[in-house]
């Protein structure tokens, strides 16, 4: 394999020479110091070597002053493949346009690699960024580091401290999160009221006094635990009540599926559409359109960022879809519906069950002509017992 | 003088090139004729009379009576 960075940097020519007037040729390298690279004999006996541009020359005169036969078999290198890309104007105008590229896209910002955060997202603080004026596509001579961290700071209710350093054309971001402080318990006098019909099974009073016993039966609404302690010395005074009150209660669910729905049916025609982001800057290189003038679902995908290594470059292609539909009535046969209906039951008992200690449980399944009707009567233990505020005057 | 060396044979003080093919490259060297035998010989080298020869070396040689007809030419 014939490697030479010189000569390709420089360029080279390669030269042949016929057997007998190899030591003709040879010789007058002799005499001017002249170099030759890669010889190589022929099956023929003939003679080829590469030589510098200059070289080559040089060579070429002397053999034809001297009536030597050497053919020139042609030249490359760096210099020949500028001057083929001179004869294509376009490629060259590209070529041009790529590093022009490249010399401006160091002024903007690639990629931002945010740190530190816990509760919030990655993609919630690069929001707040952006509100701020950091974004992927930021024109770097232009920002005010300094400026930028007091006016995230300030805007920001969930980052206490930010450090932005700049690292070429990276933003390493560094957030501390603020404390959240847990929610003020509300401290107005209130009673404990049922919040259900039930007979109560347990008492438990953390705050306020009991008015009900265990085995009592209570009316929705009714008072459990009293907010108002009623003392002959001090007078009355208000707390605000708290404790659980589990009670046998009778809950009804009812599930109706009706036996014809409307359901989607989508038409021929969808709409597609693709856009180039790169940086902030969107192109829209393809569209095809239908002329569909009803509803239509549409996704949008992104088809995801390009990555070289562990960064991400500012170019993605997003994808919209638009996929054309009218609605159509179908209809579901009666175990369909029963089905159905059974599934939305265990969806609603899974969601009580987290709440309620279930008992017992009756179904009664009914047919109509338009519907499958499902009822559930369920009997459980749970705590009635939901905070009733009292308005306290003076 | 013809010094051999790993990979070919630096020959010294050239003053012309006699005889050049794959099996024998002939120089005249301080009024001597350096004969350099062997397989797929090339002159890769030629600075300040300085010449070196690559190839797989089997012998070299000083053919008296060539000196003198080739010196001559």
């Amino acid at each position: 394999m014939r490697l030479s960075i010189f000569l390709f940097l420089f360029g080279e020519r390669r030269l042949r020479v016929e057997r007998e007037s190899c030591a003709a040729v040879l010789d007058l390298c002799l005499q001017d110091s002249l170099s030759l690279r890669f010889p190589q004999w022929e099956e023929d006996g003939g003679l080829c070597f590469s030589c510098s541009l200059r070289t080559a020359k040089r060579l070429l005169r002397l053999c034809h002053a001297r009536g030597l036969a050497i053919e020139d078999l042609g030249s490359q290198g760096l210099p020949m493949l500028f001057l083929r890309l001179l004869g294509r104007p376009g490629a060259l105008v590209g070529a041009l346009l790529a590093l022009a590229l490249i010399l401006l896209s160091q002024s903007f910002l690639w990629d931002i690699r945010v740190r530190g955060n816990e509760r919030m997202t990655t993609a919630e603080v690069l929001s707040e960024l952006r509100a701020c004026g950091l974004f992927t596509g930021t024109y770097l001579p232009g920002l005010d580091v300094p400026a930028l961290e007091n006016r995230v700071l300030i805007a920001s209710d969930g980052i206490a401290w930010i450090s932005v350093n700049l690292s070429g054309t990276v933003a390493e971001v560094q957030v501390v999160e603020g404390i959240q402080r847990p929610p003020k318990e509300p401290t107005a006098p209130a009673n404990l009221v049922a919040s259900a019909d039930g007979q109560i099974e347990l008492l438990q009073v953390y705050r306020g006094q009991s008015v009900v016993k265990v085995g009592q039966a209570v009316r929705r609404g009714e008072l459990l635990i009293s907010g108002i302690y009623d003392s002959s010395l001090e007078g009355y005074r208000f707390t605000r009540a708290a404790g659980e009150v589990l009670a046998r209660t009778e809950r009804h669910i009812h599930v109706e599926i009706p036996l014809s729905y409307e359901q989607k049916l989508y038409a021929e025609g969808e709409c597609r559409e693709i856009v180039l982001n790169f940086f902030d800057f969107s192109l829209k290189i393809f569209k095809k359109a239908g002329n569909w003038e009803g509803s239509c679902d549409i996704i949008e995908r992104d088809i995801g960022s390009a990555s070289l290594g562990t960064s991400v470059l500012p170019v993605h292609l997003l994808v919209t879809e638009s996929l054309p539909y009218r609605m159509q009535t179908a209809v579901r046969t009666p175990e369909e519906a029963s089905a159905l209906a059974f599934a939305q039951l265990e969806h609603e008992l899974a969601a009580l069950s987290r709440e309620a200690e279930l008992l017992e449980k009756r179904i009664t399944v009914s047919v109509t002509d338009t519907a499958v009707l499902l009822d559930c009567t369920l009997r459980c233990i749970e705590n009635i017992a939901v905070q009733a505020e009292l308005e306290v005057d003076g | 003088m013809a010094v051999l060396r790993p990979g070919g044979a630096t020959v010294y003080s050239c003053r012309r090139i006699l005889l050049y093919s794959p099996g024998e490259i002939r120089v005249l060297s301080d009024g001597r004729c350096v004969s350099v035998l062997g397989e797929d010989l090339h002159c890769v080298s030629f600075s300040g009379g300085t010449v070196f020869i690559r190839g797989a070396i089997h012998a070299v040689s000083y053919p008296a009576g060539v000196q003198a007809e080739e010196g001559r030419k």
